[in-house]
């Protein structure tokens, strides 16, 4: 059963003073519904652009995306930015940083802070809802970044580098807290990474992408049972996964 | 504080000694000034062109920051709208607004309303500039944000690009303050104004009453302080995220 089927994606960059930049050419993609999937690959191989144009937030030329059977454009799609600072909005009391996209329109203000409330509460997030984000921790704005793209169930769930700028036992915390949130209400998840680790640990299934134009290298599935920890990155299993992850990528990108 | 008193006695002391050796008709000592501060303060006339003048800048720049914020939205949401206006704006916008004032007169006579156009139409100018600044400084992650979550476009005013463009809003207003002040001055001084503070000083010179001439200069710049200190406060409470790296 496939939940996002991306079929004969093309898509141009066309520079006023730059040559034309083909990123897709005939791009098809499959994807499991409610599995994690890594995308890895090297700079400027496409990966954004594909999260981009899933997110509908760009325009491509020829193709078709599909979520569900639907067009990609009318789904409930989150994203996650690695800018979780700049992705809020500092104006707005944590509370209403959610509220502000919870999807349903009918409810009043008080229901949805008792909504969310209790969302949390549920998945033990603990935040101080009435404070601002810029009076909270960094670890607390990139909950609440993640808590705002969960708590509307999204069918597919985007997520563009998400702990590029944290340092390595945060980002480890951040993978279980990931985890965890997908756990309870499992979803398609699109994981672009340039962190081999971070993706085998994270991913049912890691895409390598090769380049100009973007292509599927390969695709190794990550049979690691879950959930999984920290503890887990000594285990053979892991370095198998790794080792056959890490060969690919390398080939793909020809650095050397 | 205690330098600031420094600072403030300082200056009196410099006027004093400068007065000394200056006719009194160019530099009255600030002794004279205060004296004749302290006897004007007996009359309600005083009090009446302080409110007066006071009454009529807030109110212009009231309005003007209004309409400069609605005109700047617009012309910062639609790029074809701002391209088609660009040359004509910037063309008013070269004009000093006091050399516009003859035909400010035909439109609008001799009355309050001339003199509390005249501060809007300075503050709505510096306005516009500044909310367009704060339109090109919004995070294009916010954009993409309201882009993402569907937000419609009134949404999105409210949520995303007002606030984005506030900080930038608020300094424009500031400024305008200062421009306000000086037009507001001008058009009580030439507009047939018969109160206000301007038309204090004007009459005071024409009758060589220096000392209330420094009278009504001292209160001028009192009221833009005092005026500039209120926005700062307030400026603080509403833009409360401004200076937190957000």
């Amino acid at each position: 059963m496939s939940s996002l089927t991306i079929t004969n994606l093309t898509k141009t960059y066309v520079g006023a003073n730059t040559p034309r930049h083909v990123v897709f050419d005939n791009f098809s993609l499959e994807i499991k519904r409610d599995t994690i999937v890594a995308v890895v690959g090297a700079n400027g191989c496409g990966k954004t652009t594909l999260l981009n144009c899933v997110a509908g937030l760009i325009q491509y030329e020829h193709g078709n995306i599909e979520i569900d059977g639907r067009n990609s454009c009318d789904a409930n799609t989150g994203f996650v930015f690695q800018n979780y600072r700049e992705s809020l909005l500092p104006w707005l009391k944590n509370i209403n940083n959610i509220a502000c996209v919870l999807d349903q329109p009918t409810a009043s203000k008080l229901e949805k802070c008792n909504y969310i409330k209790h969302w949390a509460s549920e998945r033990d997030i603990v935040l101080p809802w009435e404070s601002y984000p810029y009076q909270c921790s960094g670890g607390q704005q990139q909950l609440l970044a993640l808590a705002r793209e969960f708590i509307n169930q999204p069918k597919l769930l985007l997520m563009d580098e998400p702990f590029a700028a944290l340092d390595y036992e945060k980002r480890l915390a951040w993978r279980q807290q990931i985890e965890t949130l997908w756990a309870r209400h499992p979803t398609t998840v699109i994981l672009v990474s340039h962190d081999i680790e971070e993706a085998v640990y994270l991913a049912d299934e890691v895409i390598v992408f090769g380049s100009q134009p973007a292509r599927i290298f390969s695709r190794h599935t990550i049979d690691i049972p879950r959930p999984r920890a920290p503890a887990m990155l000594q285990g053979e299993l892991f370095f198998q996964h790794h080792r056959v992850v890490l060969q690919s990528f390398l080939q793909a990108t020809s650095i050397i | 504080m205690k330098l600031r008193v420094l600072g403030i006695l300082i200056i009196f002391l410099a006027w004093e000694l400068l007065s000394l050796f200056v006719d009194r008709l160019f530099l009255p000592s600030p002794l004279s000034v205060i004296n004749k501060l302290l006897e004007l303060a007996h009359t309600s006339e005083l009090y009446n062109d302080i409110w007066v003048t006071f009454e009529r800048t807030a109110i212009g720049l009231s309005v003007g920051a209004a309409i400069g914020v609605v005109a700047g939205t617009l012309l910062g949401s639609f790029r074809s709208l701002y391209k088609t206006l660009q040359l004509p704006m910037d063309f008013v916008r070269s004009i000093p607004a006091t050399a516009l004032f003859p035909l400010f007169i035909v439109l609008f006579g001799l009355g309050d309303t001339v003199k509390i156009f005249v501060a809007a139409w300075a503050t709505c100018l510096i306005v516009i500039i500044n909310t367009l600044y704060g339109f090109q400084n919004i995070s294009h992650t916010r954009r993409l944000i309201a882009k993402l979550k569907k937000f419609s476009f009134c949404k999105t005013v409210r949520l995303i690009i007002l606030p984005s463009a506030l900080p930038f809003i608020a300094a424009g207003i500031r400024v305008s303050l200062a421009f306000a002040l000086i037009v507001e001055l001008v058009a009580e001084m030439f507009l047939g104004s018969q109160n206000g503070l301007g038309h204090r000083i004007f009459a005071a010179s024409s009758i060589l009453e220096m000392e209330e001439v420094y009278v009504g200069i001292l209160l001028i710049g009192l009221l833009g302080y005092v005026l500039n200190s209120a926005m700062l406060f307030a400026e603080r409470k509403i833009i409360h995220w401004s200076g937190h790296g957000a």
